[in-house]
């Protein structure tokens, strides 16, 4: 899976902003507001991804979570952008992590 | 025909097909050599207009038909707003109004009250003028930001040719009562991007988003609910400058 558009990731003090950019940017309308674990969630998906691979990657960064604290957090934002409509190429096995 | 405007500072050569751009930037002509150079083509004019018509649609409204000479001041402006990042200056929505040799932007989605409000500034402080209404420049400069009069200011268009540093930025709401008071910036970042133009490059988009980063860091910013009552300038004003 992938992020649909091309977001620029900005930290804003703390808090980070991401907005759309490129040829499709005017097709979401808004911005995301994020916490650094967030941000770096989006960042993982600007490639294609999976999440797994993203899970790894935070466990890597965040040793001091557990799997499922990792995976909580993972699987709700990954909900709250597949329910916005910001994902695409998301593979069959993937989908089971939407309850949407 | 071909013409030099100073905005925010900057020098600009602005080439343009119609003479409604240079009648819009009368007031800031000037005679230095130009640090960079705009120049409009007819395929920028049809995208104003095809972008004109998408938003209408967007806002359930009906399409206007803007001459050309209109749409290639807003042409005009859209390749002077990217241009200006290289610059450390970008374009936000907002009415920034100057006293004391201070400019305070406040800013609000379109309908909110941002010209009644900055009205009644004017109306209270006889010294108090509007630099831009509507579209102001923010420039950064050695750490400090100033907005910037330019001559696009809205329906009303009223602007100054000046530059001055920017004394605080203000969220407007509206209110039973007038009432303002100091937010953090994490509060109002998303408010501001949203307020702010957002060229769809993503390296001018990233500068626009580190710039809004810095004015984060040495802007104070406020929360104003407002009313129709003119003592919201007061409260405005004392609010805001008694942090100074």
């Amino acid at each position: 899976m992938k992020l649909r558009y091309e977001f620029a990731i900005m930290d804003m003090g703390g808090e980070f902003a991401a907005v759309p950019v490129g040829e499709d940017a005017n097709k979401f309308h808004g911005m995301l507001k994020l916490n650094a674990v967030s941000a770096d969630i989006l960042e993982q998906l600007k490639e294609d991804t999976t999440p797994m691979k993203i899970h790894l990657h935070l466990k890597e960064k965040y040793a001091d979570s557990t799997d499922e604290e990792i995976a909580e957090v993972l699987v709700k934002f990954l909900n709250q952008l597949n329910h916005e409509g910001l994902l695409e190429k998301i593979a069959e096995n993937e989908r089971k992590i939407f309850i949407f | 025909m071909t013409f030099t405007v100073s905005l925010a500072g900057i020098s600009i050569e602005i080439q343009s097909l119609y003479n409604d751009v240079y009648e819009l930037c009368r007031d800031y002509l000037t005679g230095q050599s130009p640090d960079f150079c705009v120049a409009v083509a007819q395929a920028d004019i049809d995208f104003e207009r095809e972008k004109s018509a998408s938003e209408a649609k967007h806002e359930g409204r009906p399409a206007v038909d803007f001459s050309n000479g209109y749409l290639e001041t807003l042409a005009v402006y859209r390749k002077i707003a990217e241009k200006m990042l290289e610059y450390d200056a970008f374009l936000m929505h907002g009415a920034v109004v100057a006293l004391d040799g201070k400019a305070y932007l406040f800013t609000a989605p379109s309908g909110l009250g941002k010209t009644t409000h900055t009205r009644f500034w004017l109306q209270k402080y006889p010294e108090a003028f509007i630099l831009n209404g509507d579209k102001p420049l923010l420039r950064m400069v050695q750490g400090q930001f100033f907005a910037c009069g330019t001559p696009w200011a809205g329906k009303e268009g009223q602007n100054k040719n000046a530059m001055l540093p920017l004394g605080a930025v203000c969220a407007l709401f509206r209110g039973k009562e007038n009432h303002i008071e100091r937010i953090p910036f994490d509060k109002v970042f998303p408010l501001v991007i949203g307020q702010t133009y957002r060229p769809g490059d993503a390296a001018q988009m990233k500068k626009t988003l580190e710039l809004i980063g810095a004015l984060g860091k040495c802007t104070r910013f406020y929360a104003m609910a407002c009313n129709l009552d003119p003592d919201a300038a007061r409260v405005a004003k004392e609010g805001m400058t008694k942090d100074e």
